[in-house]
């Protein structure tokens, strides 16, 4: 053993491949999730036309949105976003009880902690009534 | 080579290792340590250890039961001031780990909890979880990243340590990662390295538990003490070994053999108590030296059960129930179900006894320090005299923490009046060491590693396993023998790999692994008696099969013998025995009906003026240590 | 016992003589019981002795061994032969996001340094500091729970493996270091809060987190770093707000 050199390492750095993503699908499946933002953007672009026009006073405006809108592509579109939203949130609220940590009593040696289906319940239920509730006022207005 | 000076040098980053390192720096900031381990530290093997640490809490508990069931439970072969001083500060270090934020199960209330253990009077085991070693291991670790002075020299193998004039003044490491050699100058060094589980090969050992400290002190001429008191544990997996705590039966757990009978009242621990219902020191909590021989007895009897892993009995605990064993257990859950498909709460869990712990190593006095100046040891590897002939489950854990302690400020005491050795003789020294290290490599050998040490392993188990004879340790003893010849022309594949080179470091354990099973063997067929775990079944009439306090009452010691090459040379020493007499040692019914004749004789005067000052002493003992 | 062969590919790098890795393959023997790490010291004892990889207990808590198995972090003393498909090929590389040392061996020293340096000790609080060692604290059994899943790490490294974001920013503290931060946080011994959230509020801190969650499902202890890593932007979140109107 030489006694001057001062190491024999030669560490290997692997790659950063662009692909890394593809080799284990639940990467891919957190891809997918955030991959949801673009549509997210598309339906809040959408949804952001739709409530200025009121305000707008070009001239045959609300015909050609409304034929861009009734354009089955764009139905397709918004329908794929709806899917989009709802795989969002079944993602998101999977992971949402990992932010939370309740005990069901406040008893000193009560260890049993809320389980997360509890939560995950609530949010959907939340999400439900929510729903409703935009329907109902969509549908009255 | 490159060249680190420190003042304490500490090889073992284990429970004591890190408990040594933390003592150092408590007791004076300005002393440099360097803690050297071979892994990183919270891979040391006290990460495995599952069920507790032993340490007087309750108030049905007293310093002077704890030190009866720990020198009884040693057959009398303890060091009985050195017990003194052990279990009168037992409790205070587990409350500096509770202090440190080591997570010790509760009661509803938030005091600490303690359970049942084996050979244990009165509960007194505390416990976190089944992971007692886990908790404590990584406590102990996070909480020495608070001090500077303590330099980590993580993945450092240790190659010999370095001597003069007769002190030992330092050790030279190889760096695994870097692939160089690095010299650590000390004015004082403490082996903290654990067992040797693995001269076995049924163990419930890592795979790093290979005797490196006992044999680097041994081959400095450093005796080392009662080796042939090796612990099988009653219940390790079928298989793999793998450890079932003896918290499994201190929580409820029966042993039952083919017939569903519980077996251990045929052997001194009965009667049968109820199931569910486990009493201190009776049936599955007896020691663990009977608890193993009474496997092997029934398996003579042809009453184990045969399975494709080989024979076994059962360890019943369906009766706790899911929510108990999840809650009190769940590691074991975890390791019944992943490594013997069984799931505690619906199966019983095959078990026999697998070699778990080595009760002798280096010797030592009260306070840690080998016969070799600068030089001291603790834990596993160290005999410092508190496990005798058996070691009581939940001692060890306990023992890695109070001895870490006291090693840690003796060798720091020791280093402030000393000055740095010769550092040309020195590192001409480490340079030699360095060379025959490195023969292997160019040694143009035939023999394989993985041979001889599996060799090694089965032999240990044939000759000096739980039940011993003449002629089958002779056996074992030539085996070693030629083994250690082959050793001598093993061949390395990879001469030129320098980083992280594992066949070359297996090699150089194996050469200490092989150096501590002669060890037990030349000190098992010695001792011509049976004490604790070294059980014989032959001399003449088969009187080796008897206690024999008046020729054996004594510590073995194995010194290496002139050239090294040969048998170690094997001599004696006395025991310290200071106020509890040898007696039979009975558990059981047995047990309660020795201490009503005690209690009767202590009626008399003489006797009864004899009770005080036992607890007196004890008391002084603790007294003491708070100074 | 029928013995059943299966084949295992393992990346070899030798750094005196490789220059980059190269995957070996082995044809290993196996029953149920066998675990990859049985598998390994199988291929070391028997075919290639110069293979290095760390292992030490064999249950799954010293940590050491911790590698890519079919591309997915775990422990090879945990990981079980028979729950693969013995006509493919299992394939085992060294834990990712690490520099290769040698083989199956990765440096993991920063990860250590990221453990030391959020503090992972009590810091107890002036009036606890001198408590005698005659007492315990009073933690009950629920304020134990607290933290008691996030002290199960045995630093294998698996989360970093895991981590994207740690791949992507080697700055990041990341899962087991943040963990902990978050357990000594949360133990009632604790007073040192504070120290540890200047490095949990930092850019490498707990923000840099995206909530890919990959390190809770390859943790072989079932921590949840993932969730002590949202439980910490909470602390942090909280922190922030209260120096906003209590500036120091």
């Amino acid at each position: 053993m030489d006694n001057n050199v001062k190491s024999y390492r030669k560490p290997y750095n692997r790659p950063v491949k662009r692909t890394w993503w593809a080799d284990w699908s639940f990467y891919v499946a957190y891809m997918l999730r955030e991959g949801t933002a673009f549509l997210a953007v598309f339906v809040a672009l959408e949804l952001l036309v739709i409530t200025a026009l009121p305000f707008c006073a070009i001239k045959g405006a609300d015909a050609a949105v409304t034929a861009v809108l009734s354009n089955p592509i764009a139905f397709i579109l918004n329908l794929i976003a709806l899917v989009a939203a709802v795989f969002h949130a079944f993602t998101w609220y999977n992971l949402m009880p990992k932010a939370m940590r309740m005990f069901f009593t406040k008893k000193p040696d009560d260890t049993r902690l809320i389980p997360d289906k509890f939560y995950v319940f609530g949010l959907w239920g939340a999400t439900a009534a929510a729903t409703l509730v935009i329907i109902l006022v969509l549908t009255l207005v | 080579m490159d060249i680190v000076k420190t003042d304490v040098a500490i090889v073992g980053a284990g429970g004591t290792g890190l408990r040594a390192a933390i003592a150092v720096a408590e007791l004076d900031p300005t002393v440099k340590i360097a803690l050297i381990s071979k892994v990183y530290p919270m891979r040391s093997h006290t990460v495995a250890a599952e069920g507790g640490a032993a340490g007087v809490v309750r108030d049905d508990d007293s310093l002077q039961k704890h030190f009866e069931d720990t020198v009884a439970g040693g057959d009398w072969l303890c060091e009985q001031d050195v017990v003194d001083y052990f279990v009168a500060n037992t409790t205070k270090e587990l409350y500096q780990l509770e202090h440190w934020g080591c997570p010790w199960s509760r009661k509803p209330t938030g005091e600490v909890n303690v359970r049942r253990f084996g050979g244990m009077k009165v509960p007194r085991t505390w416990f976190a979880a089944d992971r007692s070693g886990f908790h404590m291991l990584h406590t102990l670790f996070q909480t020495s990243v608070k001090y500077p002075s303590i330099q980590r020299f993580d993945e450092h193998f240790v190659f010999d340590l370095l001597e003069e004039d007769g002190q030992i003044r330092g050790v030279v490491t190889y760096d695994i990662q870097n692939g160089v050699c690095r010299t650590i100058l000390a004015k004082s060094v403490i082996i903290a390295t654990g067992g040797a589980g693995r001269a076995y090969s049924f163990n419930t050992n890592g795979g790093i538990v290979t005797g490196d400290g006992m044999a680097l002190a041994y081959r400095h001429g450093v005796p080392l003490r009662d080796m042939e008191f090796v612990q099988y544990h009653p219940t390790g997996l079928l298989g793999c070994g793998l450890l079932m705590t003896e918290g499994c039966r201190g929580e409820g757990g029966i042993l039952v053999n083919k017939e569903g009978y519980r077996y251990l009242q045929d052997y001194g621990l009965g009667p049968e108590t109820p199931v569910g219902h486990p009493k201190n020191k009776y049936m599955e909590l007896g020691p663990r030296d009977k608890v193993s021989q009474a496997f092997w007895n029934e398996q003579k009897k042809g009453r184990t059960i045969k399975m494709p892993l080989g024979d076994a009995v059962y360890l019943d605990m369906r009766h706790l129930g899911a929510a108990y064993l999840e809650e009190r257990l769940p590691l074991i859950c975890e390791l019944a179900k992943a490594y013997a498909g069984v799931d505690p709460a619906k199966d019983p869990v095959p078990v026999r006894p697998v070699v778990h712990y080595t009760m002798g190593g280096i010797e030592t006095d009260g306070k840690t320090a080998t016969r070799k100046p600068g030089l001291y040891a603790a834990g596993e590897c160290a005999s410092v005299g508190i496990h005798g002939a058996n070691r009581l489950g939940s001692n060890s854990l306990v023992e890695t923490i109070v001895f870490g302690k006291v090693a840690g400020e003796e060798a720091a005491k020791f280093a402030k009046t000393q000055e740095y050795g010769n550092e040309e003789y020195l590192v001409k020294q480490a340079e030699e060491a360095v060379r025959k290290a490195t023969e292997l490599f160019n040694g143009n050998g035939t023999e394989s590693v993985s041979r001889i040490r599996h060799e090694m392993g089965d032999s240990m188990e044939e000759g000096v396993g739980i039940y011993r004879e003449e002629e089958s340790m002779q056996k074992t003893i030539d085996v070693l023998t030629g083994l250690k010849e082959r050793y001598r022309n093993i061949k390395i594949n990879d001469t030129q790999g320098r980083v992280f080179n594992t066949e070359f470091l297996n090699a150089i354990e194996l050469g200490y692994t092989l150096q501590v099973a002669e060890c037990m063997a030349h000190s098992a067929i010695n001792r011509k008696e049976s004490r604790g775990s070294h059980q014989r079944l032959d001399g003449p009439d088969g009187a080796y099969r008897n206690r024999d306090d008046k020729n054996f009452l004594k510590h073995t010691l194995a010194f290496i013998s002139e050239n090294g090459a040969a048998a170690p040379r094997i001599e004696y020493s006395d025991v310290k025995i200071t106020r509890f007499q040898p007696a039979q040692r009975v558990y059981g019914a047995a047990a309660e009906e020795a201490e009503k004749n005690k209690a009767q004789a202590a009626q008399a005067p003489e006797q009864t003026q004899e009770q005080p000052q036992v607890a007196a002493g004890a008391e002084a003992a603790a007294n003491q240590e708070d100074k | 016992m029928a013995e059943k062969t299966m084949k295992i590919s393992v990346l070899r790098y030798r750094p005196e003589t490789d220059t980059e890795p190269h995957f070996q393959d082995f044809d290993v023997p196996f029953h149920h019981e066998t675990s990859l790490l049985e598998a390994l010291n199988y291929i070391k004892d028997f075919l290639a002795p110069d293979l290095s990889f760390r292992w030490s207990c064999r249950m799954a808590v010293c940590g050491s061994c911790g590698m890519m198995i079919n591309g997915v972090p775990g422990l090879a003393c945990q990981t079980f032969l028979r729950d693969y498909d013995e006509t493919k090929t299992l394939k085992v590389e060294p834990l990712a996001n690490f520099p290769i040392e040698r083989d199956l061996v990765v440096d993991i020293s920063d990860m250590i340094e990221k453990i030391e340096r959020i503090k992972p000790y009590i810091i107890p609080s002036e009036k606890d500091a001198h408590k005698p060692l005659t007492e315990s604290y009073i933690q009950t059994p629920q304020q134990m729970e607290l933290y008691r899943q996030f002290a199960m790490c045995i630093n294998c490294g698996c989360c970093y493996a895991a981590c994207p974001q740690y791949k992507i920013n080697p700055e990041f503290i990341g899962p087991a270091a943040l963990t902990l931060a978050y357990r000594y946080n949360v133990d009632t011994r604790d007073a040192g809060a504070k120290e540890r959230l200047a490095h949990m509020s930092a850019e490498e801190g707990v923000w840099s987190c995206t909530f890919v969650g990959a390190c809770s499902k390859v943790c072989p202890k079932g921590v949840d770093p993932a969730s002590a890593i949202q439980l910490g932007k909470k602390q942090s979140a909280i922190d922030y707000v209260i120096k906003m109107f209590k500036p120091e």
